[in-house]
């Protein structure tokens, strides 16, 4: 499967994170071997309807990777246990500077594909 | 992967060339268990049959005969392998350096090289109720 441009849908192109699933566990910061992966979290309690005790949950602050040092070695991505970081086949990122291949978590989530993604994908 | 005795690695490149392998693909090295390795991929294009070939550094003089005399394109990787190894090419015309702006400081891919990134930056991953110590990093590397 390759993208509309010919890129095979495998390709490491950019990694995008889900937010959502990422519970902070520090695994991808602590086992990148290129350390460009930083994390802010802090812990919220959160009561739920039923419930004995509030349970607490991991909130994400700040989720960085800068594409300026990352290698695309993947280890991240495979070493997630919650799935919240996949490879896409995009390469449109360029950066007139250093700073400005850091990305955030907004910029991160952008790269998800799911319907309506900006790149079409056929089977060829 | 072969291994080739060091004193046949470059006839062992002119063999292959001569059966086809027409394609230099890369030259490098890796540590192993302390000792240098230089490995380097050939390809016949016609027959699209690949060999990569492997053979030890000579541990006392970290040497290893160039095969840029059969295969021009080897220059860049034997230049780029010399800075980052310390490996001595003996036959290498161009020796100067590709990234490195002094050869002072140890060759950076030795392991037992400080990397001077890794002390100036702190470890993301460090968590903050105690101390661990990152992977592939030794000690006297970190800040303290
Ligand atoms: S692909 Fe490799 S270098 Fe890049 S962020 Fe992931 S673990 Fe780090
Ligand atoms: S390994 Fe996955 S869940 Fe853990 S911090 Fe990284 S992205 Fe989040």
């Amino acid at each position: 499967m390759t993208t509309d441009r010919g890129v095979s849908v495998q390709a490491h192109g950019v990694i995008a994170l889900t937010a959502s699933a990422c519970t902070s566990c520090m695994i991808c910061v602590r086992e990148c071997p290129s350390w460009c992966i930083e994390l802010e979290s802090h812990d919220e309690e959160v009561s739920e309807p039923g419930a004995r005790r509030p349970r607490t949950v991991s909130v994400l602050d700040a989720f960085t990777i800068d594409f300026g040092l990352c290698m695309y070695c993947g280890i991240c991505v495979d070493l997630c246990p919650f799935d919240a970081l996949a490879w896409q086949p995009d390469f449109d990122y360029a950066s007139g500077s250093a700073a400005g291949l850091v990305q955030g978590i907004s910029e991160l989530e952008s790269w998800q594909r799911g319907p309506g993604a900006s790149t079409a994908i056929s089977d060829s | 992967m072969r291994g080739i005795d060091p004193v046949f690695w470059v006839d062992e490149f002119s063999r292959l060339q001569a059966q086809g392998y027409l394609f230099f693909d890369f030259l490098t090295a890796y540590e192993r268990e302390g000792e240098i390795e230089v490995i380097a991929r050939v390809v016949n294009p016609k027959s699209k049959e690949s060999e990569l070939l492997v053979t030890k550094v000579d541990a006392d003089h970290n040497s290893v005969t160039s095969i840029s005399g059969v295969y021009p394109g080897a220059v860049w990787h034997e230049r780029e392998t010399a800075e980052m190894f310390g490996v001595n090419f003996i036959g290498l015309g161009d020796k100067r350096p590709l990234l490195r702006r002094s050869m002072l400081a140890r060759p950076p891919m030795l392991k037992s090289s400080v990397l001077a990134t890794r002390m100036l930056k702190p470890w993301p991953g460090q968590p903050s109720n105690r101390k661990q110590q990152p992977i592939g990093v030794v000690e006297d590397w970190l800040q303290k």
